[in-house]
């Protein structure tokens, strides 16, 4: 199986299931170098899963994700932590490390990984804060964050040894719209002016088509659509247009499958 | 039908169970050691797990002494054997009660909140952030609190017995008043240092290891959602209690050369 050049990821036939239930039943993704490509989808489609596999914390069922133009699942536990410090990951809810404070958890990386003087580290970490807005917060506790400051806080720590591949997990959600608006910008910033190539993971139609330069819509276990995002906001898949224009009932039905309900009510 | 299917299927989750904790005391312990980060993350382990316990450690081993002391003293009067209150307090509390209730008390208090604790980590997906930031979670999270565990317990045995002889005192020589230099000089004759305070804290570093590695295996392998972690907590408690039962009298067996 031979992968994409131009790809920094590229997923082929991604098989998985989690008990009985099938979560990928053959997804096909190739991530360009450089772009700020989103993963869409319903909840529960397995978008994050996807994010998981990549990062290597993940084995498939069958198929391969290839990761910097290697199978990831043939790594040994020390090349993956390799493979690992050039990505960064901003989880859904920022997943601070509670009893550091803001300083020490962007810090956290520079500590475990490199063995620079004290007075580099205050500078490297004071910088990152800077980009992300948040250098005067560097003394707060994680429980003195709101939502929106924690997840900045977490982007500062992810890009703190300047990943190639930033992938970003549900950053929009339960954000108001100001917070949105920072994190569009961060994104899409430390993309172009650290040269990163991005993932994105998302269900926030708006958002993401500010700031994706390319789309992957998941759905049923494969994916149903891809292409820029006006391409594909406008193709004619019912499942897609479904999703786009977030209409309750369709091809992905508003009642969970079950048992016919006057025979259930009459039993 | 079904009955032999269950129980083949715990059989086959217990042996699965057992060798994956096994599995993951042996990479805990493996860990090679970085000690310019592992002490600092030692003392603060010892802190929060040792330090922190030391209250309810210290009172509960007041208030045991003293009503042994009680007891005792109105059992041995029956007999006019009073003046060996001190050797049978001490007896009492250096090869039993001291490890039991110490490792007793330190479940409830240390291990937990070492399994809420981990748990939670788990379910805010701060271990697996850590992962993904290529730093080993056992080696970071789990290794400093379990050496914290095995290190405090013996320490806080040691405590609790000294505490305990002392309340022991309060209620025997200065409130009931049994003859201090019969007192101590009975319990001084009757106190063997190797099978009798040496055992007892070889004791609470059995129990120590023990309950320590039960109490991280549960909270790392806690479900991520608040029952998962409930319900870790709650097994750390109960096995964890039990199996200082059980160690109790495996080790006073083999310790008297009953095996």
């Amino acid at each position: 199986m031979s992968f994409d050049h131009d790809a920094i990821v590229t997923i082929r036939d991604l098989h998985f299931r989690r008990g009985e239930k099938p979560i990928f039943k053959g997804i096909h993704l190739s991530i360009r170098r450089g772009f700020v490509t989103a993963i869409m989808g319903p909840s529960g489609v397995g978008k994050s899963t996807l994010l998981r596999f990549i990062g290597g914390q993940l084995r498939s069922d069958a198929g391969q994700v290839w990761v910097k133009g290697v199978d990831i699942s043939t790594l040994s536990r020390k090349k993956l932590k390799v493979m690992r410090r050039q990505m960064g990951l901003l989880f859904q809810e920022g997943a601070l490390f509670s009893d550091l404070t803001v300083f020490e958890n962007v810090a956290f990386l520079l500590r475990e990984h490199t063995q620079l003087p004290e007075d580099m580290i205050h500078d490297l970490v004071l910088m990152k804060l800077e980009a992300v807005g948040l250098r005067g917060a560097h003394h707060l506790m994680v429980n003195e964050l709101s939502g929106g400051m924690a997840r900045r806080v977490a982007l500062a720590r992810a890009v703190m040894l300047d990943p190639e591949l930033m992938m970003y997990d549900e950053p929009f959600t339960g954000q108001d719209p100001i917070n949105r608006g920072v994190l569009i910008k961060l994104i899409r910033e430390l993309n172009d002016a650290m040269r990163l190539t991005t993932i994105l993971v998302s269900h926030d139609v708006h958002e993401v088509s500010r700031v994706a330069d390319y789309l992957y819509i998941i759905a049923d276990g494969v994916v149903i659509g891809d292409g820029k995002p006006e391409e594909v906001f406008h193709a004619p898949e019912p499942r897609l247009q479904q999703f786009i224009q977030g209409l309750p009932d369709g091809p992905v039905p508003f009642q969970y499958p079950a048992k016919n309900f006057q025979e259930e009510l009459l039993r | 039908m079904e009955f032999v299917f269950k129980i083949g299927r715990f059989g086959v989750t217990s042996c699965i169970r057992i060798g994956q904790s096994g599995f993951f005391l042996f990479r805990v312990i493996g860990q090679k050691p970085r000690w310019g980060q592992l002490l600092f993350l030692w003392i603060e382990q010892i802190y929060r797990v040792g330090v922190l316990s030391l209250i309810i450690i210290l009172l509960s081993a007041l208030f045991i002494g003293m009503v042994v002391a009680l007891q005792g003293y109105h059992i041995l009067e029956k007999f006019g054997a009073t003046e060996e209150l001190g050797q049978m307090l001490a007896l009492t509390v250096l090869r039993e009660l001291g490890p039991v209730i110490t490792a007793l008390l330190f479940v409830g208090r240390a291990c937990s909140s070492l399994t809420a604790e981990i748990g939670l980590m788990r379910a805010t997906q701060q271990l697996d952030c850590m992962e993904m930031m290529a730093v080993d979670p056992l080696w970071r999270v789990i290794s400093p609190r379990f050496w914290a565990g095995i290190i405090s317990l013996p320490l806080l045995t040691i405590l609790f017995n000294v505490t305990a002889i002392y309340g022991g005192v309060l209620v025997g020589v200065d409130w009931l008043g049994v003859d201090s230099g019969t007192f101590w000089s009975n319990m001084q004759s009757a106190v063997n240092f190797r099978s009798d305070v040496f055992n007892g804290v070889i004791k609470s570093l059995v129990f120590a290891v023990v309950v320590t590695w039960i109490a991280v295996y549960q909270g790392f392998y806690a479900a991520p959602n608040s029952l998962g972690i409930s319900r870790a907590t709650t097994k750390t408690v109960v096995y964890s209690s039990l199996m200082i039962l059980a160690l109790d009298f495996a080790l006073t067996a083999l310790m008297m050369g009953g095996w």
